[in-house]
């Protein structure tokens, strides 16, 4: 697992506001979604970034409810899994379920 | 086992981690939740992929209406269309606060924020008040815009 990345992105972020998500590793990931992702204006990762923050949320809050109904404290990858899989607004992380990220080693 | 993507860039896994550990937080209040480590890229790698799937359709709304520059505008219809329209609303409400700031800032207004770093943007904006000013200051726009380069203004030009 590459670290280096992590404190670039903690100094990153101390310059960029109210939002925590280094904006140019997203725009990064934006350019590499293949099929000309290009020219991106000014607020867009601002928005991305935001809407990265939800989403972790989301997913984070129903992993939990798997974890709670599991009655245990430590939330595991299968429980974020799980709860991928019990969510039709995550279908399109089924693929990344069904790889190494997501099963037990 | 590591999973090396080496070709992908990745979110900061600090930071996700303790977006992750807030939210546990929010959650319950009452006892401490343990994040496992080996939850952790499940996270990361799940919000990698979010980015692609919302840039992939934004992207298309984008290039539906014939422009080049992907906005604001075409990442919050995508939301709607991969069916996440409730984080749209408080979006637009964080879009719109963080476009106060960036207009405050020219117009000289109070925020603390904002006056560490650009006292001597204030300075200059005192003069400047309005957007469509910025022509006649061009350099100090130009100083503005290398602070701001991390994509708080307008970099790429769709105007």
């Amino acid at each position: 697992m590459r670290q280096a990345g992590s404190y670039s992105g903690i100094l990153m972020s101390g310059k960029t506001g109210p939002h925590l998500l280094p904006l140019a590793r997203i725009k990064k990931i934006m350019k590499k979604s293949g099929d000309g992702v290009k020219m991106i204006s000014g607020e867009s990762p601002i928005v991305f970034s935001k809407a990265c923050e939800m989403f972790i949320g989301e997913l984070t809050q129903r992993s939990w409810m798997v974890t709670m109904q599991g009655k245990r404290r430590t939330l595991n990858k299968e429980d974020v899994a799980s709860a991928v899989m019990a969510t039709d607004l995550f279908d399109f992380l089924l693929n990344l379920v069904s790889e190494d990220t997501f099963k037990s080693s | 086992m590591e999973k090396v993507v080496s070709e992908a860039e990745e979110l900061p896994k600090a930071i996700v981690r303790r977006l992750v550990k807030e939210k546990l937080s929010e959650c319950s209040p009452d006892y401490d939740f343990i994040v496992h480590k080996d939850a952790l890229p499940a996270f990361t790698e799940s919000a990698r992929i979010f980015i692609h799937y919302l840039s992939a359709t934004a992207n298309d709304i984008c290039k539906e209406s014939r422009r080049q520059t992907m906005n604001a505008e075409d990442v919050l219809k995508a939301l709607e269309e991969i069916e996440f329209s409730e984080f749209v609303k408080p979006l637009r409400a964080s879009l719109a606060e963080f476009r106060n700031k960036n207009a405050g800032k020219k117009g000289g207004a109070a925020n603390e924020n904002e006056a560490k770093r650009t006292r001597k943007i204030e300075d200059s904006s005192a003069e400047n008040g309005s957007k469509t000013k910025q022509k006649k200051l061009d350099t100090n726009k130009e100083e503005e815009q290398e602070e701001e380069e991390e994509g708080q203004g307008e970099e790429e030009d769709n105007h």
